[in-house]
């Protein structure tokens, strides 16, 4: 099928983007990679009368260190941060997710921020931030708030963000030197969605240990008791106990991929297999 | 809204309306059919074409997105009417049989070459080819080929 008739607005720059937003509410939908929002389009799915397109804003784009910090602008390429130097070395995991994005084609035209405001359960990225702890930037016509993306995602497909807003970036704190992720996804076929994903992160020096669960649920988790309760040394005994009462907090979904039953075995494996990955 | 780039070297400039996808633009307008459309859901990738260095799936942008774009598509690999390396290593190792796919998969390739991003590997090869769907299952011939042609 063919996209519903719309019109396209090509901002140069920021301000020009967020007055257009401003201006159409809810009627615009704003286009980046648009590899999710374009097939929902041609099928029909979603037919927004005004698109406000932002690949022309180049302020959206770039990665850069900023302190403890790294700064990846949200029309970054997602191909372009899996290359990334800066990424590889001081955010392993997000690279370890991005490899799992889509194709490389797709991963071409798709940007981090696209991923990260579609909120969809399977998706890597959103997986990644809220394993890391990091936080998204939320900016409309006078204003920029911050926000952690465990908060962003509300909800299938459901963010914080507002109308009026344009999620211009994600902040991520710097992996410290040595520290070891895994990245483990279950889909049929390679860049398939998932049918349950885990992201681990350990880090020797500060013995810091982050968990996330995706594609489980209707938003991707923070494994808490995994995180609190973990023994290097005593991994082996514990393991499967701090699993298990994780898995059996999560409401899992069932959906025409895999039962929540099959979520719930299937993530279990995936996130032990994880955790040791990352600290064995 | 008006479009101005270039196709294939070849400056162009139309009125289209902002809903067509450039794929339709390239096929319908401009007759190259070369370029081939399959699920118009950026699934099977036999609609990929390089914008600006990047393979892209033809179905997911809309014409007017590549204003001011260098597009390339298949056409555009026999430069006068020599077939490229890659497409004579296609057809010594049979990597096609109904050929739907394959100026799809040739344009991603292409766009890999361009980008010194070869598969290293057969392993790698198979990564990749995942994201062109290939429904007559003729994936082995492709595996050999991009082999041979090394990174």
């Amino acid at each position: 099928m063919k996209p519903a008739a719309f019109t396209m607005h090509r901002p140069r720059d920021l301000e020009d983007a967020l007055a257009l937003l401003a201006q159409h509410g809810a009627e615009a939908r704003l286009i980046a990679g648009g590899q999710s929002l374009v097939p929902m389009m041609n099928l029909r799915l979603a037919t927004p009368s005004v698109l406000i397109d932002l690949n022309g804003v180049d302020a959206l784009a770039g990665i850069r260190r900023d302190g403890d910090l790294l700064r990846i602008g949200a029309c970054t390429r997602q191909q372009t941060a899996l290359e990334c130097d800066l990424v590889q070395k001081r955010a392993p995991l997000l690279a370890a997710a991005l490899r799992h994005v889509g194709h490389y084609a797709t991963r071409c035209r798709g940007t981090i921020g696209g991923s990260l405001a579609n909120a969809d359960p399977a998706s890597e990225l959103a997986l990644a931030a809220i394993t890391l702890r990091a936080s998204v930037t939320l900016r409309d016509k006078t204003r920029a708030r911050t926000v952690a993306a465990s908060e962003f995602f509300l909800d299938t497909m459901t963010t914080a963000l507002r109308p009026d807003e344009i999620l211009t970036e994600i902040v991520l704190p710097a992996a410290l030197d040595g520290t070891k992720v895994s990245f483990r996804e279950h889909a049929r076929r390679h860049g398939d969605f998932a049918i349950v994903a885990a992201a681990a992160q350990h880090s020797p020096k500060d013995n810091r240990l982050s968990v996330g669960l995706g594609a489980i649920s209707t938003v991707p988790l923070i494994c808490r008791h995994i995180e609190e309760g973990f023994h290097a040394e005593k991994l082996a005994t514990t393991l499967d106990t701090l699993v298990a009462t994780e898995i059996a907090g999560i409401n899992c979904l069932s959906d025409l991929r895999a039962s929540a039953s099959y979520r719930s075995k299937l993530g279990a494996v995936c996130l032990a297999d994880c955790v040791r990955d990352a600290i064995l | 809204m008006i479009l101005r780039c270039r196709v294939n070297g070849e400056p162009v400039e139309a009125d289209v309306a902002p809903r067509l996808l450039l794929v339709d633009f390239i096929r319908h307008e401009l007759k190259l059919t070369g370029t081939h459309v399959g699920c118009e859901s950026g699934i099977c990738g036999s609609c990929t074409i390089i914008v600006d260095g990047a393979p892209v799936r033809s179905c997911l942008m809309f014409a007017v997105q590549a204003d001011g774009a260098e597009v390339r598509t298949v056409e555009s690999l026999a430069a006068n009417n020599v077939l490229s390396a890659l497409q004579i290593a296609f057809s010594r190792h049979h990597a096609l049989q109904c050929g739907f796919c394959t100026p799809g998969i040739l344009m991603t390739l292409q766009a890999l070459r361009e980008r010194n991003a070869w598969p290293r590997s057969e392993k790698e090869a198979r990564e990749l080819l995942s994201g062109n769907l290939c429904r007559c299952t003729g994936y082995q011939g492709m595996i050999d080929a991009i082999v041979e042609q090394g990174p």
